[in-house]
């Protein structure tokens, strides 16, 4: 730490240090105790009862089953179609390369309730592509259900194989080529060098990757609600608890699904910290290999079209439903009457708009919310030589192992009653506690772009200023604020892209003062109102596309 | 009185001491180094002349000013920083306006001072250009404008060829000490590399261990080292541990060598090419017979290990010299030291 000269700045710090833990662990640690606490009583004493209850019934025990089966199938589909794309990508140099290492990244920018939408629109029982294939093959019905854990592992196919694709792509330029024309030297087969240096170099990246993939699959929450059928899970079942006023049940099963998902976490960063290396320096990148004959060119131009095409799909059926003027498009295989009316609608009817104006407004506030405390947070974390900096580490990345149906049920069951770190107030029903918890499910996000901000200001730039006569503000204003604030902009406005399609905590936390653009998308489906729909997922898409370049380059930026 | 005056400064981390009762006087125009290894407390010494860190004990004066506790921002000394520090987010031409822009120096006045230092470094139609765009030496001269424009009363460089490949450090050498000269500035070099410090210096303040162990110009140091740590430091040599009993230096059991007078010391310092080989035995004051176990041939010179009853001399001889003759490995010869060049010390 910089030395504290007076005492009066001794006490801004502590004071300082106080609120911050006073937020820290009202918002994060608190809440999750309450749900520890009240998962293990009943009736007012301790008690085994509803962990007993629960993993003793078949309903029970088969929903615990599902989240975990559903999360293996996830890594597995994942990492299959992440790891050969990265490969595909990295190992082949062919036309359109970088676009396409852009676009494969998109599924992760658009929220999870617009993809889920898409997908029933163009994959359901009489969704686009269905309906094309039953027109053109002429079945009497669709060839394929697009529900329950078959439709959840396809939606899931489509957006988290990204965690894959991201961490083998790192890896794969990682690895030294030097290293793989030494083991052929010493007369290695090819698929000894895949088995014992290919692999062994990815480990960790696939481990990393696994982890994350199973920790988002057995938490998800949105695909499952709305396509899962019968195939229950527990993200859902806790809503259903919840919704039944069974909040020890809730709790319990929120205990139950983090022990899995922090289970796996655990068991796996020993793994990972087994498996570690560290990259050689002087490393050989792998060329790619360039691709000259005409008919493997005209594989991959094929292949390349189909992947842009998988990829655009989703966006493109949105875009253009948005446009199908309501209750014209039952019958015919294609929608016919396009409008601009829903559009119209949403800007111009306050119950339309409202949603929209909420989202915006509570991602805002959720963005701010998470600015005051990961900044700080962080400034500890990277900064200072505080003693208590590892337990601040800690508390900011706990909600990362939480999904988001945990945060939500640890929120109602601190916030129904005063607390003292809600200045005495009941916040479950009020217009706040939604932004709150989008803003406790991306402090770890935040926190880390933070870091990097605070890693690059490097003390010698402040030094370097000193010495050339810059006083302390002037430093702060010349060299610190430009340094650190691509970083914490980009933090800030990725809370906010995160938050403005949010689904899950939405589902469980949303009154009706403060219904955001999700839910009111979930229900105009359910009215068939397809186009109002589609209308609000086409103004998220391009809020979130644009706001997602912008940091992009913001962050790009920040990091040299 | 000094440009620069050290007293008695001391500066420790837990119970560390990485700079102890420190004195030294160092002169108006002076380009003076401060010599050592990694940990020797030269770069702490530095930093507290640049006022990052304040000492626990002692003064530091610049001029007749006293400056121990002023601000590093208050103090007029110029720094150039190992890794550069050049603002990451300002071109070449912004981070060199910099420090006059918050001396609040008018806009004409800016652009005239800084393009004459642009100039007078060589960057001319760099000036738009990102600092990252720049090579290691553009960014190290960049670093120098930077620090050398707002004119500063002494000039800080702390270790600044250390990130640089070896032909562009032995260019820089000169270029910085030919600005050095032209600008006239009293300049404090820190570096552990000691060619660096030989080439360049008016001075050398030898540290060890949080020590200044001696102070001299470079040919002082490096003919008469106070002790067996400067010996070892700067330049080769051979360094035997002895024992010094009536004007002989006993190195083993079946080694010793006669000296020139009575002294007083724990090492003998010989520099390679202060000893001969000879065919034959040619009955000078020193000879010593023994067996050529290694030759290292580098173009200018040759490097001979010859080994005396257990013993390893590194002998060190001018290719083509006058008297040289070529030995290989396995050889006997004999070895023929000069006793003038035999130093004895602790």
């Amino acid at each position: 730490m910089r030395i504290i000269r007076s005492k009066e700045k001794l006490l801004l710090v502590s004071a300082g240090v106080i609120i911050l833990f006073w937020l820290l662990v009202g918002n994060i640690l608190y809440p999750a105790l309450k749900t520890f606490q009240l998962s293990l009583t009943d009736q007012g004493t301790l008690s085994p009862v509803h962990y007993l209850n629960i993993l003793t019934k078949d309903t029970y025990l088969i929903v615990i089953q599902n989240s975990i089966v559903l999360g293996l199938l996830t890594v597995i589909v994942c990492g299959l179609i992440g790891t050969t794309l990265a490969f595909f990508i990295h190992y082949f140099d062919f036309p359109f390369k970088n676009t396409i290492d852009k676009l494969l990244l998109l599924p992760i920018v658009l929220p999870g309730i617009i993809i889920v939408f898409s997908f029933v629109q163009l994959y359901g029982e009489s969704g686009l592509v269905t309906k094309s294939l039953q027109w053109i093959f002429n079945l009497k019905e669709a060839p394929y259900s697009f529900s329950g854990l078959k439709g959840i592992l396809f939606v899931h196919a489509y957006t988290q194989y990204v965690y894959f694709y991201i961490g083998i792509s790192i890896a794969i330029k990682h690895i030294d080529y030097a290293t793989i024309e030494c083991a052929r030297n010493l007369g290695a087969t090819k698929l000894k060098i895949l088995t014992s240096v290919l692999l062994p170099t990815l480990a960790p990246a696939l481990i990393a990757s696994g982890v994350i993939t199973f920790m988002t699959g057995i938490g998800s929450f949105t695909a499952p609600s709305i396509i899962g059928g019968r195939f229950k899970v527990l993200t859902t079942q806790i809503l259903l608890s919840k919704a039944n006023n069974y909040i020890h049940v809730a709790a319990t099963q929120v205990v139950i699904l983090m022990s899995a998902s922090l289970l796996f976490f655990a068991v796996f960063s020993l793994y990972e910290k087994r498996k570690s290396y560290t990259p050689s320096v002087n490393r050989v990148p792998i060329e790619p290999v360039k691709i000259e004959k005409t008919v493997p060119k005209l594989l991959m131009g094929m292949i390349c079209g189909l992947l842009i095409l998988l990829i655009l799909l989703p966006v493109l059926a949105i875009l253009m439903l948005s446009f199908v003027k309501s209750g014209t498009w039952m019958v015919n295989v294609f929608p016919t009457v396009f409008t601009f009316e829903n559009y119209i609608d949403i800007f111009t009817r306050a119950r339309t708009f409202s949603p929209f104006a909420n989202s915006i407004f509570m991602s805002l506030l959720a963005a701010i919310m998470s600015f005051c405390v990961a900044v700080p947070s962080s400034f500890i974390i990277v900064k200072t030589e505080m003693r208590i900096k590892w337990i601040v580490g800690l508390l900011v990345m706990l909600p990362w192992t939480m999904p988001a149906s945990a945060i939500a049920i640890n929120l109602i069951n601190a916030y129904n009653e005063p607390s003292f770190f809600s200045f005495n107030a009941v916040l479950v029903g009020t217009y706040f506690l939604l932004p709150l918890g989008y803003s406790i499910r991306m402090i770890p996000i935040f926190v880390k772009t933070t870091n990097i901000s605070f890693q690059n200001l490097n003390d010698t730039y402040l030094e370097a200023s000193k010495s050339l006569g810059a006083s302390g503000i002037e430093t702060f204003r010349n060299i610190t604020l430009p340094l650190i604030s691509p970083g914490l902009i980009a933090g800030f406005l990725l809370v906010f892209v995160r938050s403005i399609g949010e689904y899950n905590l939405s589902a469980f936390l949303y009154t009706p003062a403060n219904r955001p653009i999700s839910i009111a998308m979930v229900n105009a489906i359910f009215d068939y109102n397809i186009g109002l729909a589609m209308a609000y997922g086409t103004l998220l898409i391009i809020l979130t596309a644009s706001l997602s370049l912008l940091i992009s380059r913001l962050s790009g930026g920040a990091v040299k | 009185m000094g440009a620069i005056v050290l007293e008695g400064v001391e500066k420790s981390y837990q119970k560390k001491m990485a700079c102890s009762d420190i004195n030294l006087s160092i002169l108006e125009g002076e380009f003076f180094t401060l010599l050592g290894p990694s940990g020797c407390g030269k770069t702490t010494l530095l930093r507290l002349i640049a006022g990052f860190i304040k000492p626990d004990k002692g003064r530091i004066l610049l001029g007749q000013k006293d400056i121990t506790f002023l601000e590093p921002e208050k103090r007029q000394v110029g720094m150039v920083f190992q890794n550069y520090a050049l603002f990451p987010f300002m071109s070449v031409i912004e981070n060199v306006r910099y420090g006059l822009r918050v001396q609040k120096q008018s806009q004409k006045e800016i652009s005239t001072k800084a393009s004459q230092i642009i100039e007078m470094i060589g960057l001319q139609g760099f000036e738009e250009r990102k600092v990252s765009e720049l090579s290691g030496g553009e960014q190290q001269r960049v670093a120098l404008a930077r620090s050398l424009v707002v004119e500063p009363k002494v000039l800080l460089l702390d270790e600044p060829l250390s990130n640089l490949d070896a032909r562009l450090r032995e260019k820089m050498r000169f270029e910085i000490k030919n600005l050095q000269k032209k600008v006239g500035i009293t300049t404090l070099f820190v570096t552990h590399d000691q060619t660096e410090a030989l080439t360049m210096s008016d001075r050398i303040a030898v540290f060890n261990q949080g020590h200044c162990v001696q102070v001299g110009t470079p040919e002082e140091i490096y003919t008469n080292p106070k002790n067996s740590f400067v010996a070892g430091f700067i330049g080769d040599t051979n360094l035997f541990k002895v024992k010094v009993k009536s004007k002989v230096a006993t190195l083993s059991k079946n080694v010793s060598i006669p000296l020139e007078r009575e002294t007083q010391g724990n090492y003998i310092s010989i520099r390679p090419q202060d000893i001969k080989i000879k065919k034959t035995d040619d009955r000078s004051a020193i000879t010593l017979e023994g067996c050529v176990k290694e030759a290292l041939f580098n173009g200018t010179w040759i490097d001979y290990v010859v080994e005396v009853k257990e013993i390893d001399f590194r002998v060190t001889v001018l290719n083509y010299s006058p008297g040289f003759f070529k030995t290989e490995v396995g050889e006997r010869v004999f070895l023929s030291i000069d006793s003038k060049c035999i130093k004895v010390m602790d």
